[in-house]
C-alpha cells in the first residue's frame, strides 16, 4: 500500500492528512512533504493520522523532524490520531509528551492557537 | 521457554524468505498478520506482531543498503521470516545475513539511533526479544507473542 498525502489551508493552518502505511519505504514520502510545506511558509500543522493503517519508528522519525523544523520558526505540529494502535505506539515510544494529540481537526486547530 | 537463538527453531508453521527491499515490507506484514490470526492472536497482538517483524526487517534492510542484493549474493541476501507455534506460543525467527561491520558503515536510511529506536519499540511490544550473530555473518533474531489463555500450552485455568 503507497502513501496518501493531501494538503489543505485553513486560515494559518496546512492541514495534511496522511493515509496508508508510513514505514522504511514511505516515508521518505512524508518527509519531504513536511519538509516542502515549511519551506513553503507553513509553520503550523496539523497532520491527521485518521487514515494511517500503520506507523513504525521511521515515520515518527520523521513527525519529529517535522516538529523541529517548525519550531525552529516558533510554529507547531499538532497531531490528529484517535486510532488505539497507532496511540499505542507514541504511548511506548514516550511521544505523547512530545507531540500533542487531538481527536478532531478542530481541536487540533484549536489546540496551536493556545 | 524454547530454544535459544541459534539452537534452530522449531518447526516453522511459515516460512517467508525476502529480498531486503523496502517496498516488500507492507508484504511481509500482510502475510505475519494473517498467519498470527490463524494463531489465535487477538487484534491488538496481531498489531504487535506486525511493528515487531516490520522493524526487525526494516533494521536488516536499511544495514543492507536496501538494494535487494545483487548477483550471485542475492538468494543469501535474502531476509528469512519463520513464524512458528511452540507449546502455544507463537514464535517468531528473523535471520538475515547482514554482516556487522556493514551495520556500522551502510546508512542510507537512518542513522544508528533510530535502529535503536526501533528495536527498542519491539522490545516493549514482545515477550523475549533476543538477537545472536549468525555463523558465516549477519543475525538471527527471536521473539514469542502468547495469545491469551494459551502460555506454556496449558490452556485456559479454572
Amino acid at each position: 500500500m503507497d502513501l496518501d498525502l493531501k494538503v489543505r489551508k485553513e486560515g494559518d493552518h496546512a492541514i495534511l492528512t496522511v493515509g496508508g502505511e508510513v514505514d522504511v519505504y514511505t516515508a521518505p514520502k512524508l518527509r519531504e512533504k513536511l519538509i516542502q510545506l515549511v519551506s513553503d511558509g507553513s509553520y503550523n500543522l496539523v497532520v491527521d493520522l485518521e487514515n494511517v493503517d500503520f506507523l513504525d519508528s521511521t515515520g515518527l522519525g520523521v513527525l519529529v523532524g517535522g516538529l523541529k523544523r517548525v519550531r525552529n520558526h516558533d510554529g507547531s505540529l499538532q497531531l490528529v490520531c484517535t486510532q488505539e494502535k497507532i496511540l499505542k505506539i507514541f504511548r511506548i515510544t514516550g511521544l505523547t509528551k512530545v507531540f500533542p494529540i487531538h481527536g478532531s481537526i478542530e481541536d487540533a486547530m484549536a489546540g496551536s492557537a493556545r | 521457554m524454547g530454544p535459544q537463538v541459534g539452537e534452530g527453531p522449531p518447526s516453522a508453521s511459515v516460512r517467508l524468505v525476502v529480498r531486503p527491499e523496502p517496498n516488500l515490507l507492507s508484504t511481509v506484514r500482510l502475510v505475519v498478520a494473517t498467519a498470527g490470526r490463524r494463531a489465535g492472536l487477538d487484534d491488538e497482538m496481531v498489531e504487535d506482531l506486525k511493528v515487531a517483524v516490520s522493524e526487525i526487517c526494516a533494521t536488516a534492510i536499511r544495514d543492507t543498503g536496501g538494494a535487494g542484493g545483487n548477483g550471485d549474493k542475492d538468494a543469501e541476501a535474502c531476509i528469512e521470516v519463520d513464524l512458528f507455534d511452540d507449546r502455544g506460543r507463537f514464535g517468531v525467527e528473523i535471520r538475515d545475513r547482514c554482516a556487522p561491520d556493514e551495520r556500522a558503515l551502510r546508512d542510507p536510511f537512518g542513522s544508528a539511533d533510530d535502529r535503536d529506536f526501533g528495536l527498542a519499540l519491539v522490545a516493549s511490544l514482545v515477550d523475549e526479544l533476543d538477537a545472536a550473530d549468525r555463523p558465516g555473518g549477519g543475525f538471527v533474531t527471536r521473539f514469542w507473542l502468547a495469545p491469551q489463555g494459551r502460555q506454556d500450552g496449558s490452556g485456559p485455568t479454572s
